[in-house]
Order: structure tokens, then sequence, then C-alpha cells
């Protein structure tokens, strides 16, 4: 694993990462998925290229959007049409 | 457009409700319209309301290292606390009148001469935010988690915290259900120091185990 130097600058977080640490946060709260169970999908179901090129809460949100279809809570076709209607 | 204000509300910055989105030219991104989606499912669904995503956005606002800063200098004081921080660091916290509900456990870790200690989470990036609030970009980095293990000391050179080589540096791995905060040295000269003066001395950098409680010289 060649890593290279350490980014040791501070970044503040956007506002819909802020929201989606909350959302998570929330989610993880009431027990609908735990956090090992996002790491499974961090671990297995991402590619370390994936892995590696999103950001921190991006993963956070492809895991909520996994494990909560996964659920049967939401559907992915509801995901996609909500994507088209935030899109616009 | 998306139209649901719920956390940005909470945010300083934000002092427009209806500003909805980061102010800046560039369209939302990918994750930023999937964030908006899949938050408008969850209402609307009822899963979570606007309140619950508005209170949980304040409540993680309200946590900054300055927490932590409390706890330490409490440690350093009182034997008791320090025992009792060891043992769990949130029940510490809430004996010196910090609001530390629904914290997940945390237990402090104290340096000494011969044992300094650094904090990572080597699977994900869980972190004792209950005590330091949001955690920093690095520390979610992938090359902080493996340097971490592998190269503990030449994290530390990154951040210019140089150590003598008889002091064995231990990385410590935070999991989900258990997060590490580090008790960093006290400084020589501030034995007659109270509490508060004490709070001073400790950074947020200090308590991962990247850097060193400021000496009282360069803050006098």
């Amino acid at each position: 694993m060649n890593e290279g130097p350490l980014d040791i600058r501070e970044d503040d977080l956007k506002l819909y990462e802020r929201r989606a640490d909350a959302m998570v946060i929330l989610l993880v709260g009431r027990g609908f998925y735990t956090l090992d169970a996002s790491r499974r999908v961090a671990e297995i179901d991402l590619s370390a290229d994936e892995y590696d090129s999103i950001r921190y809460y991006d993963r956070w949100l492809v895991q909520a959007r996994r494990l909560m279809t996964e659920l049967d809570v939401i559907s992915e076709a509801e995901v996609e049409r909500e994507i088209v209607v935030a899109r616009d | 457009m998306l139209t649901d204000a719920a956390v940005g509300a909470a945010h300083p910055h934000d002092h427009d409700v209806a500003a909805d989105t980061d102010a800046s030219d560039s369209p939302p991104g990918e994750y930023e319209i999937l964030e908006a989606a899949l938050r408008t499912l969850f209402l609307s669904k009822g899963l979570l309301t606007a309140t619950e995503l508005q209170a949980e956005g304040a409540a993680m606002e309200s946590r900054t290292p300055e927490l932590g800063t409390r706890l330490v200098a409490h440690a350093w004081s009182d034997p008791k606390i320090f025992d009792l921080a060891i043992d769990d660091a949130i029940a510490a916290a809430a004996a010196i009148g910090l609001d530390m509900s629904n914290a997940v456990p945390v237990r402090a870790v104290a340096n000494t001469p011969d044992v300094h200690h650094l904090v990572v989470c080597t699977l994900c990036s869980c972190y004792p935010r209950p005590l330091l609030g949001p955690l920093p970009t690095w520390y979610k980095s992938r090359a902080y988690h493996a340097k971490a293990v592998i190269a503990p000391r030449g994290i530390l050179r990154e951040f210019g915290t140089e150590l003598p080589a008889s002091t064995e540096i231990r990385a410590v791995d935070s999991t989900a259900d258990l997060r590490y905060l580090v008790i960093p040295r006290r400084p020589a000269g501030t034995d007659d120091w109270s509490a508060d003066q004490l709070e001073k001395l400790v950074t947020r950098d200090s308590m991962i185990g990247v850097g060193l409680a400021t000496e009282p010289a360069t803050i006098a």
C-alpha cells in the first residue's frame, strides 16, 4: 500500500454532508442498521477504487441507500425517482 | 429544486432557512442529489422528521473539542476523574457536568514518559465525537488509517511531534462500539494550575495523540 504523505489540512464540511451525518446517525440510532453493516457495504460491496474515490460522507450515503433498500424500507425505484426530482 | 432545509437551519452560517444548497456557483453534485433524494424519501415515509434532523444537526454543532479539553483538565486535576475516565470517559465527562446523552462508549488512555498513545480507526473512522466533535478530514484518510499502525512515529513527525526513541508509541484502534481519547501528559510547571487554566493547554490533536499538550511558556 503506497499512501504518500498525509494531507493534514482541515476541511469544512459541505451542508449536504452535515445533513448526511445527521440522517445516518438517526437511522443507526433507530436500529435500522448497524455500523458493522455499513462497513460491510464499504469493504465488500465497494471496490477499493470506489472506496478511495469518494468522499467520506458520500460513502455514508451509498451505505444508507444500499442498506435501506435491502431492508425494503425504500426501493431502488423510489430512490431513482427522487434523484430525478432532486436534479431538476 | 430542493425544498427541505431541515438540517441546514442548524448550521450557524445558514441564517436563511430557505437557502438549501451551499453558496457556490457549481451545480449540485451526484452525492448532494442523492442526499436530497434519500432525505425526501425518509421524510415522506415518516421514518424521520424534519425536526429530528434539525435537532441532530444542532447536536452535532454543539460538540466541539472543548468538551474533551475540559475532561482532560479535570482528569489532570482530580485522580478520581482520571481513574473514571480510563474506565469510562463518558461517565467521567458526565461527572464534571458535561451533557453526554446518547454518547457511544469512550475510554481514555493516558500518555506517560514510557508510552504514547495514538488513536486511529483502521476499519472506518470511529472517533470520540461526543468529546471532540466532528472528525478531522485526515483522520478519515486511508493514509492515516494505514500509517498510524505501520509507522506511527512517522505520523507524529508529520504533525511536528518528536518523541524520544525510548518512548513506545502505541496505536489504539477505535471501533463502532468503543472509542478512545488520549489524556496527554500534563506539562511540567503546572502543579498549582486550576482546571480552568489547564484547559488552555489541551489541544484536539493532543487528545487524538498526534500532538502533545501545549507548554505553559508558549501561552503565558
